[in-house]
């Protein structure tokens, strides 16, 4: 539904020149012919016709009764078609391989609250929540909270032989994440089993909780044609740390510039006219964001 | 009008040669920062990423002169690929650090130490003992349980005997990898009672030189080599053993190559050297 409704926004409110995340008042909303007949049923009168708007060809009604939800619009984040493509194999697992179907991009809405079962060495903990501070200070929209209990918590990191906090991976032989998210795409839910025996010293127990922890912000998969230096690459050697491309792919998926929770083909489209709109009239569109 | 054709026809197959090759060639990318005018004075930031293709592989591949030799590459194909497709090169990406558990016997140690001194003479491959296990990335680990790579179906029909000498019958390894496929580190389980098996050296000798690929061993590989499946003991590691390894570590890729590409890599060497 969130898609939807970002896409209508797209469509009409394209001369809307917003600020940065300011609160939308007193505009009209305008909607296509066709998707006045659909909601209303009812011919249009001649009251209706004065307030016509025709925008590329396309004949535009204003939707008087039209209440607008709680929320953000926040401008079209320009990014070029080489980014593009990076991200969409990363966001969307887009792979290279035209077997495998893409998925809808995932992200968290609200603050992830992490707990670390108790077996893990406090000074593991201390560098992981130091590593996870600095990607939330990063991203604007990505909150990252160390909790003390499991209760508080909406994203759980534990060893084999603990206490098993997710029954779907208990026996599993790797270690690996599940997660939850709702009919948005929004994830709200997260626990990464590390089986101990493989993560036998720190470093290799610490580089596995940044690995599957980075991972699982967005369920992304990681494109291993990227260059070996780059997180996203899935080859780094030695500790897992973040480039620059990193954290500009990272920051951008949790940018409300660009719908969210959308398939590639949304995404695609909704680029291809926030482009053409920018290209042509030299303003952004804005993609509106309920609470 | 005929070698017009030919022209065309090398033209393609060169061409097709080229983009699967791309595929295992891993890309660099750089951000350029940019900013576009939308009116009010208000400016945007319209950054362009520039992608490049990193052509090291190119460049080296007239050094991959193991190409020239068809009867170790044919073997080579078989001990990393077996019969599958889906097999790729998996090597080592950092330096392997051992560590012993402590309940391995000290001679068991220094004559792996001894054991891995011809090592040293692969490229790309670097493997020391060490004493902590903080510094480790590879641990022999001893369990005071029963440890297989084989279900107790797998081994029904071997004799006691015929499973003391199988390497994995009491002890196993796992690779932790990253998503190309490449090892990192490892942990070779033992069983305790594995210790108590003469052929206890052998055997882990045998096992750590298959980890450094995951190696398909077969009775075709030379006499006395870790490789061949008829071989009981090893001792030192043989040179048809350090020249599937030479031939494996030789460049170090960032991408998955599995038989396909090392088959396009193969072509591609012969035509420009």
């Amino acid at each position: 539904m969130k898609s939807i409704l970002c896409s209508i926004m797209l469509l009409t409110l394209s001369n809307l020149v917003l600020g940065q995340h300011e609160t939308v008042k007193n505009t009209r909303t305008y909607i296509s012919l066709k998707q006045y007949k659909k909601k209303y049923n009812q011919p249009l009168t001649k009251q209706d016709s004065i307030h016509f708007l025709i925008r590329e060809g396309d004949t535009l009604v204003w939707d008087k009764n039209y209440i607008r939800p709680k929320g953000k619009s926040v401008p079209y984040e320009y990014k070029d078609d080489s980014f593009l493509k990076l991200y969409k194999e990363i966001a969307f697992r887009a792979s290279k391989d035209s077997t495998k179907k893409s998925e809808p991009m995932r992200y968290w809405k609200n603050d992830l609250k992490i707990f670390i079962s108790n077996s893990i060495d406090k000074k593991i903990k201390k560098d992981f929540f130091n590593f996870s501070k600095e990607i939330s200070k990063n991203i604007d929209s990505l909150n990252i909270k160390q909790v003390k209990t499991v209760e508080e918590s909406n994203f759980i990191i534990y060893l084999t032989g603990d206490f098993e906090y997710e029954s779907r991976i208990s026996n599993y032989k790797s270690t690996d994440y599940y997660m939850y998210w709702n009919g948005n795409s929004q994830i709200y839910k997260t626990t990464i089993r590390i089986i101990k025996e493989d993560n036998f010293n720190t470093s290799l127990l610490l580089n596995t909780m940044k690995d599957y922890f980075l991972k699982s912000l967005g369920h992304f998969e990681l494109d291993y044609s990227l260059g070996c230096n780059n997180y996203f690459s899935g080859c780094q050697n030695g500790d897992v740390k973040l480039t620059k491309l990193d954290l500009e792919l990272l920051r951008y998926h949790y940018s409300y510039g660009i719908c969210k929770g959308t398939n590639i083909e949304t995404f695609e489209s909704q680029h291809e006219k926030a482009k053409e709109a920018l290209k042509k009239h030299n303003h952004r569109v804005g993609f509106f964001h309920s609470y | 009008m005929r070698f017009f054709l030919i022209f065309i026809y090398l033209f393609f197959s060169h061409s097709n040669a080229q983009i699967e090759l791309d595929i295992i060639l891993p890309v660099n990318y750089s951000i350029h920062k940019n900013k576009k005018d939308v009116g009010k004075n208000n400016e945007i930031a319209v950054d362009s990423v520039v992608s490049n293709i990193d052509s090291t592989l190119y460049k080296n591949l007239k050094n991959f002169t193991f190409f020239d030799n068809k009867r170790l590459l044919k073997k080579y194909s078989f001990h990393t690929f077996g019969y599958s497709d889906n097999k790729s090169i998996q090597q080592w990406i950092v330096p392997i650090r051992v560590y012993f558990d402590p309940l391995i016997d000290k001679s068991i140690v220094s004559n792996f130490k001894r054991f891995i001194i011809p090592f040293s003479s692969i490229e790309n491959l670097d493997i020391s003992v060490v004493d902590d296990i903080n510094k480790a990335n590879y641990y022999f680990k001893v369990f005071d349980k029963e440890i297989s790579a084989f279900t107790h179906e797998d081994l029904k029909d071997f004799s006691l005997e015929e499973k003391k000498t199988l390497t994995f019958s009491l002890m196993t390894y796992n690779l932790n990898v990253k998503s190309n496929n490449q090892i990192y580190s490892c942990i070779f389980k033992i069983s305790s009672k594995e210790l108590e098996n003469p052929l206890f050296l052998s055997k882990l000798k045998k096992g750590f030189y298959l980890s450094l690929n995951r190696f398909y061993s077969s009775s075709l590989a030379e006499n006395y080599s870790i490789l061949n499946k008829n071989t009981e003991y090893v001792e030192e590691v043989s040179d048809y053993d350090l020249a599937m390894l030479k031939i494996h570590y030789h460049y170090i890729f960032k991408t998955p190559v599995y038989l396909n590409q090392f088959e396009i890599l193969e072509k591609k060497y012969h035509s420009i050297k």
